[in-house]
């Protein structure tokens, strides 16, 4: 150890602020880049998720709507042979 | 135009913004500053081409160690006055305020400053300038590596 | 070599792959930045003419290291994307320039905090912070390019070329305290020669330095993977993942 008390640890000569400046900054650096990195897949998934569902109702909405065309169709069909 | 090209226009503008800024802020090193400072030599005898050689009044930066010996201070006042050296002629420095921590004789400084006279700075601003090398004190002991400040009284 | 090779450019063998690797870094390099900052911060001497403010020294360098290492991983990755249009390639460019733009910026950051006290100034527009600071730039530019284009596949080619043309950036940080009068000094470590430092100083920075690596190394792999997910949306493994998530 080359301290001999907390306090001197802290202060480290005068030059305190500047050491810890340093490190608080690449912690934070550091932190936020860590948390954004390992949420990446876990975004990419949602997002693809997302997209999934969209298409999903997409292609609901168009059947349904091909499916009353056709019913439709086949009213006005059978009016007319009435 | 649709909002999705738009959008692409945007970036692309700002990217080129950044590419300029990037290739301005190059050349603007490359023009002035690729070489932060002159050395002392340099100062009398101009940079290798002869071409570059600083005139008096002119604002420059001088790079050398501090000549032993050389340091005077004002008792009164903060003013300093050294001499700084490379391999060849010295120029001399005044400065008047706080010199940095690691400023001592023999230490590589960087003064900046006007060109008094051929050979005289009157810095602004003096920064050190330190080597390599670290290691801890009892090495340096050892090794005889003289690292106490100067004593200028 | 390329039959060994072909099975990994394979997106959902590599998705796997990087998957496995990232456990062990994690552990890797928590235990050597936590010995490597103990070290750093309280084991190791002052230096004889900085004081503590070497201590800095731990961070900073390795930092400066791996903003280059880093880039020139980039710069082959691009390279690789452009030859051989591996997509996997343009994927790992996507996930390594955000951690080299953080290395860089703790290297500028800390370069800053240590010249105020050592040297008398924050900043001085000397060829090698300037050549760092451009590093950053193309960072920066990097990733912002790769944004750009919704469709991530469109905009790649142009990603690759300024990740490749960028590298001549690198020899010019690395030279630029030889080539010129700079404030900054010479290279302590990375050099043909003996490490300019004692050894009691050397080891805890290796060990800070390698801590440092493995870390870039698992952030890397996990940005990777997300960038492999969103660049392979179509394929039905990764639907069937994107599925399966769901609570």
């Amino acid at each position: 150890m080359t301290f001999e008390s907390f306090s001197e640890f802290l202060t480290m000569g005068k030059h305190g602020f500047y050491i810890w400046l340093s490190y608080g900054c690449t912690l934070v650096i550091l932190l936020a880049l860590g948390i954004n990195s390992m949420r990446q897949p876990k975004v990419q998934l949602e997002k693809i998720r997302q997209r999934l569902k969209r298409e999903q109702q997409l292609k609901a909405y168009q059947q349904k709507k091909a499916e009353g065309q056709n019913q439709q169709q086949t009213s006005t069909d059978s009016g007319e042979v009435v | 135009m649709n909002p999705r090209r738009k959008k692409r226009l945007t970036i692309i503008s700002l990217i080129l913004f950044g590419v300029a800024t990037v290739a301005g802020l190059s050349l603007y090193g490359l023009s002035n500053f690729v070489d932060v400072f002159y050395t002392p030599s340099e100062v009398h005898n101009g940079k290798e081409d002869g071409t570059l050689k600083p005139e008096v009044g002119q604002n420059i930066r001088v790079g050398g160690l501090v000549v032993v010996g050389s340091v005077k201070r004002d008792p009164e006042t903060l003013k300093v006055s050294f001499d700084l050296i490379d391999s060849g002629p010295m120029i001399t420095v005044q400065y008047e305020g706080i010199l940095p921590d690691l400023f001592r004789e023999g230490q590589g400084i960087v003064a900046q400053g006007e060109l008094i006279t051929p050979t005289t700075v009157m810095a602004s601003e003096v920064l050190a300038k330190h080597d390599e090398e670290y290691m801890p004190k009892e090495i340096a002991d050892a090794v005889g590596k003289h690292h106490k400040p100067a004593n200028y009284n | 070599m390329w039959k060994w090779l072909h099975p990994y450019a394979n997106p959902e063998v590599a998705y796997h792959f990087t998957g496995k690797l990232i456990p062990w870094f994690n552990i890797i390099a928590a235990l050597l930045l936590v010995v490597g900052m103990f070290m750093g911060l309280a084991y190791s001497p002052a230096d004889y003419q900085q004081g503590e403010t070497v201590r800095i020294f731990y961070i900073h360098v390795p930092a400066a290291i791996l903003s280059m290492g880093l880039y020139f991983s980039m710069a082959i990755a691009g390279f690789c994307a452009l030859v051989w249009q591996l997509k996997l390639a343009h994927a790992a460019i996507a996930a390594i320039a955000p951690i080299g733009a953080a290395f860089t910026a703790i290297a500028l950051i800390t370069g800053a905090a240590w010249g105020k006290p050592m040297w008398g100034t924050w900043w001085i527009w000397d060829a090698r912070l300037t050549s760092e600071l451009i590093l950053l730039f193309l960072y920066l530019g990097v990733i912002a390019l790769g944004n750009a284009f919704d469709d991530k596949n469109q905009g790649a080619k142009a990603v690759s070329v300024l990740a490749l043309v960028g590298v001549v950036n690198l020899p010019i940080i690395h030279y630029s305290v030889e080539w010129w009068n700079t404030l900054h000094q010479g290279a302590t470590v990375t050099k043909f020669a003996a490490p300019s430092m004692a050894m009691s100083m050397y080891i805890p920075f290796v060990i800070c330095f390698f801590g440092f690596a493995f870390l870039a190394g698992s952030l890397i792999c996990k940005r990777f993977q997300g960038q492999v997910l969103a660049r392979n949306s179509l394929r039905p493994w990764v639907k069937k993942m994107a599925l399966a998530e769901e609570h």
